[in-house]
C-alpha cells in the first residue's frame, strides 16, 4: 500500500518464540484500519507470522491457523516447557544432555519441517498476496540471508531453526540457522525489497538481573543482551517502532497463545497509541 | 601478542597514541604499554608468554574444528558433555576454567598500576551486567584489569562496588569508541574469524551461534573506527611462540598502514 505521498510501507516482524504471537495484535490493527503493507519480512517466529499473513492477507486467518496448530501440538509444547524449566524427569534430562552432545539438534531432524508444513503445505512465495521474505543465518559465514523464492515452508523452517533444539536447515548447498541469531527485526531487508518506510515490530524481552543460577543462566542472560543490542541497531532504520517489552511472557510458553494476544493488544493500545495514529494518518485511506 | 607487535609498529610510524581503549586480554598489553612503555611490555610478555599461553587458552571456537581422528572426536564429545554438565551445575564460581592462578598473576604483576603515572592514558572496556551497559574505566587498578579479562564462560564476573562486570569481548568483541573525538581511531582486531563454523553437535551449534551474535555486534561496532588492522588468526595456526606472533603483528600493521595516511 502507498501512502498519500506515494510511499510504500514495509512490515518487519521480529524473532521471539511464542512471544511472536504478539505480532497478531499489530496485524489486527492493520486489518482494522485497512492498511496493507507492500512488503513483509520476518525473522524466526516473525517469519512464521509474516508468511501466514502474506499468504492469506488476513490477521483473522493467521490467528485461526495458529490456534489450530497449537491445539494439535499440546504434548510437544508440554515437553518443551518442562525441559526449559528443568522440570522434566531425570531420564528425559539425561536424554536431552546426550542429544545435545551427540546429535546436531535436540529434536529430530525433520521436527520443525513436519510442524510447519501443517501450516504452509506446498505454498510458494509466488502464491503470496503480499511480497514476503524470511531471513536466516548462513551457518558457515554467520551472514544474514534473505530468502524470497521457492517453497515458503523451507524458508520459514530455515528462519526458525533455533540453534540447539532444531536441526540446521539445508537449502541448496547452504545450511541455515535461525534468522534471529544475527537479525532480530529484518528492517533493512524490508527496505531492500522496496519499502520506503518500515514498521519494525519487536517481540523480544530484555531482561535485567545480576544473580545467576549457574553459568548456563549467565550465558543465556548475555545472549539476551546481545539480542537487545542487535535489535536496537536493526530498528534504527525503521520509521515506526513497536516494542512488546512490557509483556512478561517467556519465549517458550506457546500454550499461552490467547494471553499473549490479549496482553499485546493492551500494550499496543496503551503505549503505542501515538505510533499507531501516525501510521493511520499516513497510510489509512 | 600480535597486537603488541602492532602497537610497536604504530608507535614507530606515528609516535605514542593519545590513548588506548581495550577489552579482553588486550587490556594486559595496553596497561603495560601505557604505564611502562612498549619495550618493557615486550620484555614482560616474552618472559611470561608460556604462563599466559597455558592460562589464557580460552578460544571459544578452538574445539569446534572437527578432528578426523575418531578417537579425538570421541574425546571431544566427552569433553562437551563434561562442559555442559559443568555450566549447568556450577553455582558458586560462574567461570569454567581454573581462573585463580591467572587472577593472582594479574594482582601480582600489575600492582604497579596503583603506584605509577601512565605515559599514555589507558582505558578499559567492561560490561556491567545488571544494567547491560558497556563501561569505560581508566586503567587505575589491577582489579579493573580483571573485569576486562572476565570472558564468559571461562572466567567469573568481577564484582566492584556491588556491581558485576564481565569483559566486553563476551558481548561485542571490541570496545566502542567513546573516549575522545578528533582522533584517528585504529582498531587492532584480534577477535574471531568468520567462516570456520564447523559444528558437529547441537552443543557446538549453540556455542557457534553465540559467537555469530557477538561477531555481528562486533561488525556493527567496527564501523566506528577509522581503520582496522586485521590481526585475526587461529592461535593454533601460528607457530605459537612469542617472537613469531610479535613479528606477525608488527609486519601486518606496517603493511596495512602503508595504504593509509593517518596525518592526512
Amino acid at each position: 500500500m502507498k501512502s498519500y505521498t506515494g510511499k510504500k510501507l514495509g512490515l518487519a516482524l521480529g524473532s521471539g518464540g511464542a512471544r511472536g504471537f504478539a505480532h497478531i495484535a499489530l496485524l489486527d490493527f492493520l486489518d482494522e484500519k485497512k492498511i496493507k503493507p507492500s512488503f513483509i519480512t520476518g525473522s524466526s517466529m516473525g517469519a512464521v507470522m509474516g508468511a501466514a499473513y502474506a499468504l492469506t492477507g488476513s490477521s483473522r486467518a493467521v490467528k485461526k491457523m495458529t490456534h489450530h496448530f497449537i491445539s494439535h501440538q499440546k504434548k510437544k509444547i508440554d515437553f518443551l516447557i518442562k525441559s526449559v524449566e528443568g522440570k522434566s524427569s531425570l531420564t528425559d534430562q539425561f536424554e536431552i544432555a546426550r542429544r545435545t552432545t551427540v546429535n546436531l539438534s535436540v529434536m529430530e531432524e525433520n521436527y520443525i519441517y513436519n510442524m510447519l508444513s501443517l501450516i504452509f503445505g506446498k505454498a510458494k512465495f509466488k502464491h503470496t498476496k503480499i511480497p514476503f521474505g524470511a531471513v536466516a543465518t548462513d551457518w558457515k559465514t554467520g551472514n544474514c540471508e534473505l530468502i524470497d523464492s521457492g517453497y515458503i515452508v523451507d524458508a520459514v523452517c530455515a528462519s526458525s531453526s533455533i540453534p540447539g533444539p532444531f536441526h540446521p536447515v539445508r537449502l541448496g548447498s547452504t545450511r541455515f540457522l535461525d534468522g534471529g541469531v544475527v537479525r532480530v527485526v529484518p528492517v533493512i531487508e524490508a527496505l531492500q525489497m522496496g519499502a520506503d518506510e518500515v514498521i519494525g515490530s519487536d517481540v523480544s524481552f530484555p531482561e535485567r538481573k545480576s544473580n545467576f543460577k549457574n553459568t548456563m543462566d549467565l550465558i543465556g542472560y548475555i545472549n539476551s543482551i546481545k539480542t537487545e543490542r542487535l535489535l536496537y541497531s536493526d530498528l534504527k532504520d525503521a520509521r515506526y517502532k513497536i516494542y512488546f517489552h512490557e509483556m512478561e511472557m517467556p519465549w517458550y510458553r506457546f500454550d499461552l497463545f490467547n494471553e499473549i494476544i490479549r496482553n499485546s493488544k493492551q500494550i499496543l493500545n496503551n503505549i503505542f497509541e501515538k505510533e499507531l495514529n501516525r501510521i493511520s494518518l499516513t497510510y489509512c485511506i | 601478542m600480535r597486537s603488541l607487535g602492532a602497537i610497536a609498529a604504530l608507535e614507530e610510524l606515528y609516535g605514542l597514541p593519545e590513548y588506548f581503549v581495550t577489552t579482553g586480554t588486550g587490556t594486559m598489553i595496553s596497561a603495560y604499554c601505557s604505564y611502562l612503555g612498549t619495550n618493557a611490555a615486550q620484555v614482560f610478555f616474552e618472559q611470561n608468554f608460556n604462563f599466559l599461553k597455558r592460562n589464557l587458552a580460552m578460544d571459544m571456537l578452538g574445539f569446534l574444528t572437527a578432528p578426523s581422528n575418531a578417537r579425538i572426536r570421541n574425546y571431544n564429545l566427552l569433553n562437551d558433555f563434561y562442559t555442559l554438565f559443568k555450566v549447568s551445575t556450577n553455582k558458586k564460581n560462574l567461570g569454567i576454567s581454573e581462573a585463580q592462578r591467572l587472577l593472582y598473576f594479574i594482582e601480582d604483576k600489575f600492582s604497579f598500576i596503583t603506584s605509577r603515572k601512565p605515559i599514555v592514558k589507558s582505558y578499559l572496556s567492561s560490561f556491567e551486567l545488571e544494567n547491560a551497559q558497556e563501561r569505560l574505566f581508566q586503567t587505575t587498578s589491577s582489579k579493573l584489569v580483571k573485569t576486562s579479562l572476565a570472558v564468559v564462560p571461562f572466567l567469573p564476573p568481577v564484582e566492584i562496588n556491588e556491581k558485576k562486570y564481565i569483559s566486553t569481548q563476551s558481548v561485542q568483541g571490541v570496545p566502542s569508541r567513546t573516549v575522545a573525538d578528533g582522533c584517528h581511531h585504529v582498531l587492532l582486531d584480534t577477535v574471531g574469524k568468520r567462516g570456520y563454523f564447523n559444528s558437529m553437535t547441537s552443543f557446538q551449534v549453540m556455542i557457534s551461534a553465540n559467537e555469530m551474535m557477538m561477531l555481528e555486534l562486533k561488525r556493527r561496532a567496527m564501523k566506528n573506527f577509522d581503520f582496522v588492522v586485521d590481526l585475526r588468526e587461529h592461535f593454533s595456526e601460528s607457530e605459537g611462540n612469542f617472537l613469531s606472533l610479535y613479528r606477525e603483528g608488527y609486519n601486518r600493521t606496517k603493511k596495512t598502514v602503508k595504504k593509509i595516511n593517518l596525518n592526512g
